[in-house]
């Protein structure tokens, strides 16, 4: 049981750390940002690829985290801002094809096989009693703390952070107040990009692949944890996502002939639609 | 100090405001006084840089207003008490006067003018942890206010402080407007209650319909039939 814990948690923390960056765009530009899952997968690669390279997990982590500011940037800027008046179904459509045309990119550039993504660390394994836990799964939890905890200092300590809630509240009366909106949406596409860049490589190590399709799945899982948590509260998908997570792993290991695995999020999602749309965590819509 | 040219304020393909031309002078009160709809909310989102669209020229400390985003304009020194208070609800009564004094960095500086609205809204540090959303309508009509002053203004911009207030914080609210006016700061008011607002203002602005009908000094405005019996119940 415990074991499994330890795996849910694990599972679990990718997903909000994919979920907390779509989040963070929700609040502020109101878009559904599909191709987060697409920055999430280039950062796998970017990762890989610099990796091999250098064989230094910081600087891959590092390095993808960088690309993928710049990309999360470049889509909010040349795809995002300019249909920022259209209504909302236009720029989630445009999401979704960015995505479906990230998807063959990646396929053209990576190859359409699986890679791996094998990485030594200085050790194997920690055991306590009957459960492991392997340097690859602290490698994950680590690596999300710090991105959680950073995020956490950015949003509520610091001055840009106050605009980007301010901004997240009511875009126009922060206007008002004097700050500049454009600063606050890169800050806003470069953290959220940078975890989900990050994401991508602490996932892509801990399934030991990389592969150009890796981002279908979490592309709608994101959703159901992003609505299980309330839409643009981070800590709420934080929650959702470990909740996510949590019950996946102990509902396969358990009751696994009940229902696949990845219906369960989606599952979740319907009931917490049909019964608190708000989300567990969200207030009154 | 602020001076408006043949101003055009536009909403999609929609024109609220046409053609004002209006002044106001250094430490002057000047109100805009008309009925719901006559653009008078939309002026003052011209003068912040919030409107869609203008045509025709702003002036503002000597300076042209074309092409200056609005944090710009509010770094310069231009503030507003939005209509509706527009305070953020899930800020703390801290982090929205924070937030109305975003350009001052010095910490000195801002103790300073948070000591000053505390002086004049004890109600507000007594209650600065709690979140904008739990305040009442009159405290939070106190700290949208004090969102604006604590950021210095040098032109102080307030969209119908009267509204959804009860009679007595109204009655405090332009105290308020008298006292900081009275101590050098200019005020462009604009209030549906037309009385209330010329008793405290020099000068008036009535606007119909997007267009200035009439302007004049404060107390001619109060004498004038016209203006007594459409806005002054008779």
């Amino acid at each position: 049981m415990l074991q499994q814990v330890v795996n849910g948690i694990i599972i679990g923390s990718l997903y909000a750390l994919i979920a907390v960056g779509l989040t963070m765009v929700y609040g502020i530009l109101r878009i559904l940002h599909i191709a987060h899952a697409a920055v999430f997968v280039s950062g796998a690669y970017l990762g890989l690829l610099v990796y091999t390279y250098t064989q230094s997990l910081i600087l891959a982590l590092i390095l993808a985290a960088v690309g993928c500011s710049i990309f999360g940037w470049l889509i909010q800027r040349f795809l995002y801002t300019p249909l920022l008046t259209e209504a909302r179904i236009v720029p989630l459509i445009a999401s979704v094809g960015l995505f479906i045309l990230c998807e063959d990119l990646f396929r053209l550039l990576g190859g359409p096989y699986i890679r791996a993504f094998k990485v030594d660390l200085w050790f194997d394994k920690l055991i306590f009693f009957d459960t492991v836990v392997t340097a690859h799964q602290c490698l994950i939890v680590i690596g999300t703390a710090a991105c959680l905890v950073s995020v956490y200092f950015l949003i509520n300590r610091t001055k840009l952070g106050l605009a980007w809630q301010a901004t997240a509240q009511d875009m126009d009366t922060a206007k008002a107040m004097g700050i500049n909106i454009k600063q606050v949406i890169n800050f806003n596409f470069i953290i959220a990009s940078s975890i989900a860049a990050i994401a991508g490589v602490l996932t892509a190590i801990n399934y030991n692949s990389v592969l150009p399709t890796m981002g279908s799945v979490p592309a709608y899982k994101m959703f159901a944890i992003v609505v299980l948590g309330g839409l643009g509260s981070i800590p709420g998908t934080i929650a959702a996502g470990l909740i996510i997570g949590m019950a996946e792993t102990i509902m396969s290991a358990y009751f696994g002939f009940i229902m696949p695995r990845d219906a369960i999020a989606f599952s979740a999602m319907i009931l917490i639609l049909i019964f608190r749309p708000q989300g567990l965590f969200g207030k009154g819509v | 100090m602020l001076k408006a040219e043949n101003l055009s304020v536009y909403y999609g393909a929609y024109r609220a405001v046409a053609d004002l031309s209006f002044e106001v002078g250094q430490a002057e009160l000047v109100t805009f006084i008309g009925a719901n709809g006559a653009g008078k909310s939309s002026t003052i989102r011209a003068i912040l840089g919030l409107a869609d669209r203008i045509e025709g020229e702003i002036w503002f400390d000597g300076q042209n207003l074309k092409n200056v985003p609005s944090h710009e304009r509010v770094k310069m020194g231009i503030r507003i008490v939005p209509e509706g208070r527009k305070i953020f609800p899930e800020l703390t009564v801290l982090q929205n006067l924070q937030m109305g004094a975003y350009f001052i960095k010095e910490k000195a500086r801002f103790n300073r003018n948070l000591d000053w609205v505390s002086e004049l809204f004890p109600i507000l540090i007594e209650r600065k942890n709690q979140l904008g959303h739990h305040l009442s309508g009159g405290e939070q009509q106190m700290l949208a206010i004090a969102r604006a002053l604590i950021g210095e203004p040098k032109l102080l911009l307030i969209d119908e402080i009267s509204m959804g207030l009860m009679p007595i914080a109204v009655d405090k609210a332009f105290e308020l407007i008298k006292q900081v006016n009275a101590e050098g700061m200019t005020i462009l008011l604009v209030e549906q209650n037309a009385k209330k607002a010329l008793t405290v203002a020099k000068r008036g602005y009535v606007l119909e319909t997007g267009r200035i009908v009439l302007q004049d000094t404060a107390s001619n405005l109060q004498q004038n039939p016209l203006i007594k019996k459409a806005y002054l119940g008779g």
